[in-house]
């Protein structure tokens, strides 16, 4: 799936979005706050390098949708 | 000019953030933010900040940004990047730092049916910056046996070196972590790097930072090993969530990331920031 690749590449990119999963070991059904660990500043974060790197605007309101991995490849498909 | 204090962690007292706000010239826009909500764009385009770091995304795209008071000790790597003046609170929480880790260490071999004789243990720290320096000053009266890793040679007595660090590991009894965070000692911290060296009965404090450590691996080593205990004040995240896997081990003591600061820190923090010419 070329979204989960394209959201692989973005963390291995960043050096402080800290993940509690190994960046290969990620799955589309991961839960971003329980599985991943990703904090409040880490999904905004992580929403404003995805959109960095497809030269899009931050829009923080999608971030109340992302719960899993899935939710996020879902908005990248959208943007791209 | 725009002032932006970040007070995320709601940890800051109202008195320092009053202190600071007092010293803001009268032209200049305010912002003291305490929710994540609409962060990016507010520090889109601040010129000065204070406050605990945040990720590097949320300032890459401000060009305006023309110094940040880190109200920590260390300066993220990716900050480096950044062009603008940053100022740390280097050395003024040293000593705080260092009397927590007292409390932690004297928690750990007290609060035992048995409290351990700390003549008998080898006390080993990881660093010799300004915290590894005021741990060993806190704890040289009461150890006999205390080591230290560090990189440094100029110490005054002998310090072990990072290529001897699997036989300082193997002998630690109390191990505390006062490293900075980057990806050289992120590295020191694996199952097969950190963890196979360790005494099963051994005691981690951790003062330097949560992300030091893969979660997956402490679960592990302390589920395996009753005897061995883990106490820190960092984790990743922050906040630790309540349910979160660390909590469940009755082996592992979490603080509230609070050693940096006691009410001398503070004023010692004001006085640095008074001294800077962004506010003359």
């Amino acid at each position: 799936m070329k979204e989960l690749e394209f959201l692989k590449e973005i963390l291995k990119e960043v050096d402080d979005i800290y993940l509690r999963k190994k960046i290969e070991e990620i799955s589309t059904t991961d839960k971003l706050i329980d599985d991943l660990g990703l904090d409040s500043l880490g999904r905004m974060s992580l929403l404003h390098e995805i959109n960095f790197k497809l030269k899009k605007e931050t829009d923080e309101s999608h971030l109340n949708k992302w719960v899993t991995v899935s939710d996020i490849l879902d908005y990248v498909k959208v943007q791209i | 000019m725009k002032f932006v204090f970040l007070n995320l962690s709601k940890k800051i007292p109202d008195s320092f953030i009053k202190a600071v706000l007092q010293t803001i010239p009268s032209n200049w826009e305010v912002s003291v933010i305490r929710e994540t909500q609409g962060l990016m764009k507010i520090l889109s385009n601040a010129n000065y900040i204070m406050g605990f770091s945040v990720p590097f995304s949320f300032l890459k795209s401000n060009t305006q940004l023309k110094g940040f008071f880190l109200l920590s000790s260390q300066v993220p790597e990716s900050y480096q990047k950044l062009n603008c003046e940053l100022i740390n609170i280097k050395g003024l929480n040293s000593s705080s730092v260092a009397q927590h880790t007292l409390y932690l260490t004297m928690k750990s071999i007290r609060e035992r049916t048995l409290p351990l004789a700390t003549e008998s243990l080898t006390l080993s720290i990881m660093g010799f910056g300004h915290i590894g320096k005021s741990i060993f000053d806190t704890h040289k009266n009461i150890f006999s046996q205390i080591e230290i890793l560090s990189r440094q040679t100029d110490a005054g007595f002998p310090l072990v070196s990072y290529e001897k660090r699997e036989t300082f590991l193997e002998s630690a009894d109390i191990l505390i972590i006062a490293l900075d965070l980057n990806s050289e000692t992120k590295a020191m911290f694996t199952p097969k790097s950190f963890f196979k060296y360790l005494k099963r009965d051994i005691t981690i404090i951790n003062v330097a930072r949560g992300e030091l450590f893969d979660e997956k691996s402490l679960v592990t080593f302390f589920n395996k090993n009753m005897e061995a205990q883990y106490l820190t004040d960092v984790t990743f995240p922050e906040p630790y969530p309540i349910d979160a896997p660390l909590r469940g081990l009755e082996n592992i003591f979490i603080t509230d990331h609070q050693a940096g600061f006691n009410s001398k820190t503070w004023a010692k923090t004001l006085e640095k920031w008074k001294a800077i010419k962004w506010i003359k």
